[in-house]
Parts: structure tokens; sequence; C-alpha cells
């Protein structure tokens, strides 16, 4: 029994560990991303005065790969050449898609710790006593 | 005298209604990358954007009169995702079925001047077999033909036209299968932006 406390107070550490990690990880991805016009860049775009085809919306992605930037919008938007992106293999990463699942390991390490800590303690009071029963406090 | 004014106003008269009739633009004659057709979906864990430039179509406008109307064909067997296992379920039968329905087809049916190059248009969308009716904005640039349109490679006079088309899949025998349920937007965004050409 007591080696079944230690294991879940372990495991309990770790996913408390996890827990607190993503609050890190996720300002990191964050601080990373741009508001991002992906662009289709051709001949006739200065035909039309244009920087660029948009291709989709504006979004939040990370990319990091100062090449892929062929400029700025006037209200700041940073345009992505499309076709740099395809040429490199280089699939963008949505803000929104890793905070989704930071999200999700939130969840998921939330459970994990309260499953685990609760374990610990059982386990630990059956070490200690030899039973997991809760006593009603004695009145009077 | 008053034969050789009369012959020269004549002549005025014809040349301007020449000049004011629709002129025809051909879409995809020119570079093919300068063509675009997007399928934007947006979710709250992901955007996806679908594009293709395989994208041809004629187009009859007059300048003059800003009076116009136009049918698009997008190629949608040619639309990548940037994923290909993603591009391999959109084009099965359960999807999109591009086996059997290769192309997605607007055929403009009213077309109304607004204001500067914007126009209201209405049109048939056509997709996965269901043609429905819908309404969007689009602007239309014109450029006359020129050394400038000529370097962008174009042949003739050049016209430029974007639009947006909300369309709702369901509407089209399109139905999201479980596992993509919250990936995939019930209803995405077809943009087209594509240019014609007078010449061949």
């Amino acid at each position: 029994m007591k080696a079944l406390s230690i294991i879940a107070w372990i495991l309990f550490a770790l996913a408390a560990v996890a827990l607190v990690a993503t609050v890190p990880i996720e300002n990191s991805y964050a601080s990373k991303s741009n508001l991002i016009q992906r662009v289709q860049i051709t001949e006739a775009d200065k035909l039309f005065g244009s920087q660029g085809t948009p291709v989709g919306s504006p979004a939040q992605y990370i990319i990091e790969d100062k090449e892929a930037f062929v400029g700025a919008t006037e209200d700041g938007v940073q345009l992505v050449d499309e076709a740099y992106l395809e040429a490199n293999g280089i699939y963008p990463l949505q803000l929104k898609s890793v905070e989704a699942t930071i999200g999700y390991v939130r969840i998921a390490a939330g459970i994990a710790a309260f499953l685990f800590g609760a374990v610990g303690i059982l386990a630990w009071r059956k070490a200690k006593t030899g039973s997991f029963e809760l006593k009603a406090p004695v009145k009077g | 005298m008053n034969l050789r004014i009369a012959s020269v106003l004549s002549l005025a008269a014809v040349m301007a209604i020449a000049s004011a009739a629709p002129m025809t633009f051909k879409v995809g004659a020119g570079s093919a990358a300068q063509q675009l057709a997007t399928v934007e979906s947006n979710t709250e864990f992901e955007d996806f954007i679908g594009r293709t430039d395989k994208v041809t179509g004629s187009i009859s406008f007059d300048p003059a009169t800003r009076k116009g109307s136009g049918t698009i064909t997008v190629d949608a067997k040619s639309i990548s995702t940037g994923i290909d296992l993603r591009d391999e379920h959109m084009r099965s039968a359960g999807w999109m079925d591009t086996e059997k329905h290769p192309t997605i087809k607007f055929a403009t049916t009213k077309v109304t001047h607004k204001s500067g190059n914007t126009y209201e248009v209405e049109g048939n969308l056509t997709m996965k077999g269901v043609t429905k009716k819908v309404k969007s904005n689009a602007t239309v640039t014109h450029r006359k033909a020129s050394a400038a349109t000529a370097a962008a490679g174009f042949k003739g006079d050049v016209v430029q036209v974007k639009t947006t088309l909300n369309v709702r899949l369901s509407d089209y025998s399109v139905t999201i299968p479980a596992p993509a349920r919250g990936k995939v937007a019930p209803t995405v965004k077809l943009t087209l932006s594509v240019f014609g050409q007078t010449g061949a």
C-alpha cells in the first residue's frame, strides 16, 4: 500500500507539473505568433496595385522562418508568401490550435492530478491505519 | 460638306457603340498561377484553407455601362489544403465526391453596379451536383491593354474579379462525418479571385 501511495504521489506531481507548465508554453507560443495574411504573389499585383492576393483571412499564426514574410499592411497585418510556404513544406501553425491543444492538456492534467491525489491520500491512510474507512466525527 | 460631317458623326457614333459593347474576357487563359479559388473553414480549433489555381471561365463586361455576366468553373479535384490525408477525405464520396462531381461552377444571373468597382452579384452555384441561388458582392477592376498588362503576362484588356460566397455545406449534400465535427465549419467561405483577358 505504501508503494501505491508513492506511485500515486509521483503521478500527482507529474500531472501538477504538466498543468503548471502549460502556462509558460502557451505564453511562449503566443509571443511568437503574429497576425498574418497569407498571400499569393503574381505579376498581376503591380498592375492592380495590390501586395498579393489574399489566401484566406488573416489569423494568428506561428511562422518562425523570417524569409516567408514579404511585408505588412497599413494596419500591421504581416504578409506571408504562400508560394514560399509551399516550396519549403511549411504548414503554418495556428495559435488557436495550440491554445485548444493546451486546453485539452490542462483538462487531462487537472483530472489526473485530482484522481492521483485522491488515490495518494487514500493509499497513504490505508498504509497508516490499515483501513479506507472514513470515520464520522465522534459527538460529545 | 454636310454629307462629310454626317459621315464623321455617324462613324463616331458607331465607334462609341462599338467601344461600349461588352468585351469577353477569358479566365484561365494566361498564367494559371494568377487564378485563385479558396475554400476556407473557420472553427474554434483550427482554420484551414483549400486552394487551387485551376480556375477557368468566361466574363462578359462592359466598362462603359458597367454591365456584365460570367461563368467560373473551379476544378474541385485539384483543391489542396496542405495536408494530403485531409485532401483525400475531402475528395472522397462522403464529402465532395470529386470523381462524380469534379467541378464547382458559378454562373451569374444578375449583376448590379453599386459603387466604384463594387457590384452585387446573383447567380447559381453548382457543387456536388446541387445548384442553389447565391448572392454576394464582387469587385471588378478593368485595365485596358497596355505595356503594363503585357508585362504582367496578359494579352489584351484585363479584368480582375473578386468575390466571396458563404456556402452552407449541407445545402449541397455535403455532410460532415462525426470524427470531423468541430474541425470543419458547417459554412465555408468560397473565394474567387480571377483574371480574365480579351486576348487568346
